[in-house]
């Protein structure tokens, strides 16, 4: 756990530092007629974080951290068990897949299979459910989304078949 | 009398039939996300916001109220059922409410939470509407430095009360403030943080792709972590007659509930503390009042009583600052401040007068949705105890796609849909290290009016800083800053002191 919060505090300093450095590209000084440039709150803001996070890594070191463990804590507990770890990647990666995947294959396509692998082979479901719930989300989606609120989604390869007035039929 | 006959205006909008379609919609999607374990209505309000974009702002935000409202009933569902709270507005109802349904009284609990959820509302409610129209009023005399200082005392009390480290929440906040001033400088109107020349982040990030990330996407994957298995949980039936008698002997607590109400609005007003704490100090408080305060603890309808009407009367009470001053008093409410930028109306006191029908239809139907709200409790208990068995794996796939079309919404974008994956990984990592997410979203919203009052206090000062802390000038804004920064060392120092800080 403790390595985890010194591994984020390093990752924030390092952002900050990006960041403060990125943000010099506008004036970061107080101008005279202007107030404050267009750098000037980044800049500090993204300086500030740095600081702050290089004091969350400091203070990792002394007993009082953030879970309140003394420095006669119990054993260290682990930031998370391997069996947690998977049961998110099992949803988290295929979700990931699906996202990267949803310009090229439409939204529509990307979803069902998404769903259908969580529920089939994750959730281990019948096959009967597994399909309902697949075909039923991106149809839900179609008549919310596209048909309700008028909100083109990607649609990718699939473009064609929304040439149809699908609305029609119902 | 002027405001008898705005509510009575407002309940007329609220009344007309597709508003009140929109509150028993939104009552009960909000009972069912805050019936699900891990999901409150900030996360409902952030995952269902998208869908309002078709409606006008009225009907949108009676919507966003309902399933506010819902989800601190449906919350105490999973409570008492399950012992898994269902959002954290309900962790102090698991207290009583558990051991009750333990005991075989399930459905006693369940009645006593729903009716004591009415009577919080409904006493908050009239307490709303005759204490914003006054408070607006004042407001109106603010100009960017109070304007500020107002803002500045909800990022101070956020990190008063947000998380266990001051330090985590000041960096919560700077980053939410940070991701606001991407895109473009509101004063010269040149690019700016375009990070790899991605165009994407031209148009700035979006504070619904941030809260869908965090409360969508990284909500569920901390609650994957607890496991995928359905929980054994514990049946309850409700009758006519059982509902009957649970509400008689409530009497005998009515001032355990007149207390949690009162209590729960001026706290629920408060920015930043929100209906969680509001909960939890009313139940110590009815604890220590009570004549059976052994019982506490063991399962009496008391302990399930006093923090639910205290949620609900906060969740109200939240809404005050969020609509009179622009600052809103808890997540949920930050959620909804962002949503009412998106439909480009503008929060603070100018919405009373420009607005009207937008404010007094809220009003009124926050009569009504907290009325459809206890009957929809009330009735759909068993079939919510059902959908509780639904498992998480078929409820994370579910959510994770409605996340996605949500992100991809508000731009249209695929790119703001990668950045919401992302924040989700952030949000997970975040919720784990105990750095409290609330500030990020809340400072993410209010990042340009903070910017745009900031810089303006200082071109009419020249430059100096001591605009803010001026008494003779700005007698408002330098009582405000003052007492933003108190709130900001009382944590600090109470930290260093290696004191335990009070814990709600």
């Amino acid at each position: 756990m403790r390595l985890m919060d010194r591994a984020v505090a390093a990752v924030l300093f390092l952002i900050g530092l990006c960041v403060a450095w990125k943000s010099t590209e506008l004036p970061i000084g107080i101008l005279p007629k202007e107030g404050p440039g267009g750098g000037f709150l980044p800049f500090w803001l993204s300086l500030g974080i740095s600081l702050a996070a290089a004091g969350v890594f400091v203070q990792s070191f002394f007993g009082g951290s953030a879970e309140g463990e003394g420095a006669d804590a119990p054993a260290e507990e682990p930031f998370i068990s391997w069996e947690s770890f998977t049961d998110i990647l099992r949803v988290g990666i295929p979700g990931l897949i699906m996202i990267l995947l949803t310009s090229t294959i439409s939204i529509y396509f990307a979803s069902a299979a998404f769903v259908f692998y969580c529920l089939f082979y994750v959730g281990r479901h019948g096959l009967k459910t597994s399909l309902s719930v697949a075909v039923g989300v991106p149809i839900g989606v179609f008549f919310i989304f596209e048909k309700f609120l008028i909100i083109p989604l990607p649609k990718g390869f699939a473009e064609p078949l929304f040439y149809l007035e699908w609305g029609s039929f119902f | 009398m002027e405001i008898l006959g705005n509510l009575f205006y407002g309940l007329g909008i609220a009344l007309s039939p597709e508003n009140l379609l929109m509150a028993l919609i939104g009552v009960v999607l909000g009972v069912a996300i805050g019936a699900m374990p891990g999901l409150g209505s900030v996360n409902g309000v952030a995952i269902l916001l998208p869908i309002t974009y078709a409606v006008p702002p009225t009907s949108a935000i009676i919507f966003l109220a309902a399933i506010y409202y819902g989800a601190m009933y449906g919350g105490a569902i999973s409570s008492i059922t399950l012992n898994i709270p269902g959002a954290s507005t309900a962790v102090a109802t698991t207290f009583d409410g558990y051991p009750l349904a333990q005991k075989g009284q399930a459905a006693d609990a369940l009645v006593t939470a729903a009716v004591a959820s009415f009577i919080g509302g409904t006493i908050s409610i009239v307490l709303f509407t005759f204490f914003a129209p006054p408070l607006a009023e004042f407001a109106l005399r603010f100009g960017p430095p109070e304007e500020f200082a107002v803002v500045f005392l909800a990022y101070g009390t956020f990190a008063g009360l947000g998380g266990e480290s001051p330090i985590k929440t000041l960096i919560a906040t700077m980053m939410g403030l940070l991701m606001s001033t991407v895109g473009t400088d509101i004063v010269s109107g040149s690019p700016r943080l375009i990070f790899a020349d991605i165009t994407g982040f031209y148009h700035g990030i979006n504070f619904l792709v941030l809260a869908i990330g965090l409360y969508g996407v990284g909500e569920i994957f901390y609650t994957l972590e607890g496991g995928m298995q359905a929980r054994e949980r514990y049946q309850a039936k409700m009758g006519i007659r059982e509902i009957a008698a649970t509400i008689r002997d409530l009497r005998r607590y009515t001032t355990t509930l007149l207390r949690g109400s009162l209590l729960g609005f001026f706290v629920g007003m408060l920015p930043a503390a929100g209906a969680t704490p509001a909960s939890f100090m009313s139940y110590s408080i009815a604890k220590r009042f009570s004549k059976e305060s052994v019982q506490f603890g063991k399962g009496t309808i008391e302990g399930v009583a006093a923090p639910e009407c205290a949620n609900n009367a906060a969740s109200t009470g939240a809404m005050l600052p969020m609509l009179t001053l622009g600052i809103p008093g808890s997540p949920t409410t930050a959620v909804m401040l962002g949503a009412l930028y998106v439909w480009g109306l503008v929060p603070g006191p100018r919405l009373f007068i420009e607005n009207a029908d937008f404010v007094w239809g809220l009003t009124g139907s926050l009569y009504i949705a907290n009325a459809l709200a206890v009957l929809v409790a009330l009735f759909a208990i068993p079939f919510f105890i059902w959908m509780l068995r639904m498992p998480m794996t078929i409820l994370a796939p579910v959510i994770l796609v409605v996340c996605a079309v949500g992100g991809f919404s508000p731009t249209q974008d695929m790119f703001d849909v990668y950045l919401m994956f992302f924040f989700g990984a952030i949000g997970y990592f975040f919720r784990k290290l105990d750095y409290p997410l609330a500030p990020m979203v809340l400072a993410l919203v209010l990042g340009g009016l903070t910017e745009r009052t900031f810089r303006q206090s200082l071109i009419i000062s020249h430059g100096s800083i001591g605009i803010f802390f001026d008494f003779s000038g700005h007698p408002i804004a330098a009582t405000l800053m003052w007492l933003s920064v108190a709130t900001f060392a009382v944590p600090v120092i109470s930290y260093f002191l290696g004191k335990r800080r009070l814990k709600f």
